[in-house]
């Protein structure tokens, strides 16, 4: 790893346009008398240049006075807290340290230099996104780098009051201690080159999903990591690269959600002596704070886990919110006929619009009930009510989604079965490539799995889509798809559901070549 | 004409019909003793099946318990075939035979008969739901991929669909020394898996998938 540098004159003229026009919306707040209105959700989005932002949102419970967070004028976008560049951290915390402990004490740290509550920043989902992040980095377990578990390089500052030996600007150094890790890492992540991170992890209701989207920002706003992270791979194209490590971090994010307890207890190493076999790791789950199934020590912690603002079923226009509005979270065999609302909507309005859905001939099926905060139930369907199918198809499923979320909306253009789908990507070079995928870890959202191969025995009887982990709360379903049924067997109607991606290596698959948009937004699931 | 002779006509006729009858019912059974009863359907239906090389009509097929080849032909669609052990095979599940839309005549066709598409469809659908059931199962699975500490190892799973309709399942061990392939099969054994009932191929990590070597977007 090195460090690089290059010119964003252009890109400081934009940020420097859009900062003049941020910073005279303020002064205008001001002289109406809400400054104090921005809440740290329209932060987050003014720094991460994304959609979020909402002037009309008034709901996140923890706002960020406006007049805390000074602008910098030298031609960084994101929010710098005068002084972040130094100071001390005293956590009062004794050994054996554990890795929560660390994410924590950053979290307190990083909210003290960006001057909000603790509580804004120490939550179960920041913790589980520093993890997850710090897992793939080495976290101070299989290295000799002590205190370090991001392999955080502190480039281009002076770090000597808290480096223990020389400096490197690769990230593969030791801190002094454990609070000068924390120190140094919360430095660099409110810093002007990975700001951007401190910015999301303040954030109460930002998501470890978020952390990775931020992480991977390649947008002008993020300056000076893109070059340096192509430079980590060039054999690979820019996009394949940042998707196949932006996929890696996700994978990890389930995996930290997953086994909270056993890789946020390991206690930290405190010298190179200790070992390094990752066999041989000691754990204190005592000290834990969070725990896998959502649960808190709130005792031991002085911040209380956020609340979502979220609205009870709703759902936003990303890929991703569009899987969730018309797919089940869960897996149910066949036959199981009942339609999450949204889908049967779509529908319903697709066949308005004479679209294929696929499925039965005759109406739409019937759409599930709601409970009393009006969040879907997946009660038992047989297919036995009276009623008929339509959209109760794979193909239809795929088509819907790609569609609805506008990632393609002429996606199967030629409105039929699975043979004219396939037909409509492969055709389509500038929209879609084919890829090779063998194993779960491969897999990308957006992926569009084909049966078979030419030639095969069932080549183009089915298809579904991978959607990532994550997107479900059950963090093993990593697709979404429906099945058709008739007269044939009458056994696998399903309509649209999480899944688990089959028959990998014996499919013919497809990645989308334009962006996929797996940012989630907040709500409450059908259960 | 006396009426005795004629009862004696009927009651012969009768014996001989009901011999007959018996007859059959034994050559059937004998017949069929010891065989797998194996519904196969074609789509599309006016397909032409062979066993073994041997035409045979699609419905209700006796097979001996063993390994057979089923070929399915229909122009303008490729030949395809599937070779089942009757041995192990679960009966109650109907043997679906699709020849294969490869050329664009075949694809044509099924543009041209929408309902041999969807029958198509349904069968890889059906097929899909039946993986989903088996992989549920899996306990492993729905822990992968698992990336060791600091990416020193990865555990993950490919599947691939049989010619049964079940899914093979491979366990990916990627790691560069014993110290850390051992770490991933203690990783697989305690969660309560024995790595020996499992099928595992072992590969190297990826030159850049160690974030040590360099692999990362932070800095």
């Amino acid at each position: 790893m090195r460090h690089l540098t290059y010119s964003l004159t252009h890109n400081r003229r934009r940020r420097l346009q859009r900062l003049t026009f941020i910073g005279c919306c303020l002064i205008l707040l001001c002289n109406i008398g809400i400054s104090t209105a921005l809440t740290s959700d329209d932060l987050y989005s003014i720094n991460t240049n994304t959609a979020f932002y909402d002037p009309t949102d008034t709901c996140s419970g923890s706002d960020v006075n406006a007049t805390n967070a000074s602008l910098t004028t030298s031609g960084s976008a994101v929010i710098v807290p005068p002084g972040q560049d130094a100071g001390t951290w005293n956590s009062g915390l004794q050994k054996p340290y554990i890795l929560e402990q660390f994410m924590i004490e950053l979290l307190k740290d990083i909210a003290k230099k960006r001057g909000v509550p603790a509580s804004d920043a120490v939550t179960q989902q920041h913790v589980i996104a520093l993890l997850a992040f710090a897992w793939g980095e080495g976290a101070s377990i299989t290295n000799n780098d002590l205190w370090n578990p991001f392999n955080t390089g502190p480039t281009g500052k002076n770090f000597t009051d808290l480096i223990d030996g020389a400096q490197s600007a690769s990230g593969l150094e030791s801190f002094k201690s454990f609070d000068a890790g924390v120190e140094a890492t919360a430095r660099v992540m409110t810093g002007d080159t990975q700001g951007r991170l401190g910015v999301t992890l303040v954030n109460p209701n930002s998501t470890a999903i978020d952390f990775v989207n931020s992480l991977m920002d390649f947008s002008p706003l993020s300056q000076g990591h893109y070059p340096w992270a192509q430079a980590s791979d060039p054999s690979a194209g820019p996009g394949v690269y940042e998707s196949n490590y932006k996929q890696a971090r996700l994978s990890l994010v389930a995996q930290a959600t997953r086994d909270y307890d056993s890789m946020a207890s390991i206690i930290m190493r405190t010298s190179s002596s200790d070992s390094s076999d990752p066999n041989k790791q000691q754990h204190d789950t005592s000290k834990l704070q969070f725990h896998a199934n959502g649960t808190s020590t709130p005792t031991a912690v002085d911040a209380s886990l956020n609340t979502s603002c979220g609205t009870t079923g709703s759902v936003g226009g990303s890929f991703a919110d569009k899987v969730r509005a018309y797919a089940w979270p869960t897996y149910h065999s066949g036959p199981y006929c009942l339609m999450m609302p949204a889908y049967a909507t779509a529908i319903k309005a697709a066949i308005e619009n004479k679209e294929y859905v696929g499925g039965g001939f005759g109406g739409v099926y019937e759409s599930a009930q709601l409970d009393s905060k009006g969040v879907p139930i997946a009660s038992a369907d047989y297919c036995t009510a009276s009623g008929d199918r339509q959209g109760i198809d794979c193909g239809g499923f795929v088509t819907r989604v790609y569609r609805d979320s506008k990632a393609d909306p002429h996606y199967n253009s030629g409105n039929g079965y699975v043979p004219i789908q396939y037909n409509y990507v492969s055709s389509h070079p500038n929209l879609y490539e084919k890829v090779n995928r063998q194993k779960s870890g491969d897999l990308l959202p957006g992926d569009i799995y084909f049966e078979g191969t030419p030639g095969s025995a069932n080549w183009l009887g089915h298809t579904y889509l991978v959607v990532g982990k994550g997107t479900f709360p059950d963090q093993k379903y990593d697709s979404v798809s429906a099945s058709v049924s008739y007269s044939l067997h009458g056994q696998s109607w399903r309509t649209p559901m999480a899944s688990v991606a089959d028959d990998i290596k014996g499919g013919t698959w497809y990645h989308p070549l334009f962006p996929i948009d797996t940012t989630i937004a907040t709500g409450t699931l059908a259960t | 004409m006396d009426q005795p002779k004629t009862q004696k006509i009927i009651v012969i006729v009768t014996i001989l019909f009901v011999g007959i009858l018996c007859t059959l019912f034994v050559m059937t059974f004998l017949s069929h003793h010891g065989k797998a009863k194996v519904q196969v359907t074609l789509i599309p239906s006016d397909s032409t099946l062979t066993v073994d090389g041997k035409k045979t009509k699609a419905g209700t097929v006796y097979l001996t318990k063993t390994t057979h080849t089923l070929k399915v032909t229909r122009p303008p669609f490729s030949p395809t075939s599937k070779t089942i052990n009757f041995v192990t095979y679960d009966t109650s599940k109907v043997v679906y035979l699709l020849p294969s839309p490869v050329s664009k005549a075949a694809l044509q066709y099924l543009i041209n008969h929408p309902d041999v598409q969807a029958q198509r469809e349904a069968v890889g659908d059906l097929q899909s739901d039946q993986a989903q059931q088996q992989l549920s199962k899996n306990k492993l699975i729905g822990l992968l991929p698992y990336s060791g500490p600091g990416g020193t190892y990865t555990v993950d799973y490919g599947t691939l669909t049989q010619q049964d309709g079940t899914q093979k399942v491979t366990i990916y061990i990627e790691s560069n020394t014993s110290q850390d392939k051992q770490a991933a099969l203690t990783w697989i054994t305690n969660h309560k898996i024995d790595p020996k009932t499992l099928t595992i191929v072992y590969e190297s990590l990826p030159a850049d998938a160690n974030p040590n070597n360099g692999g990362s977007e932070y800095q």
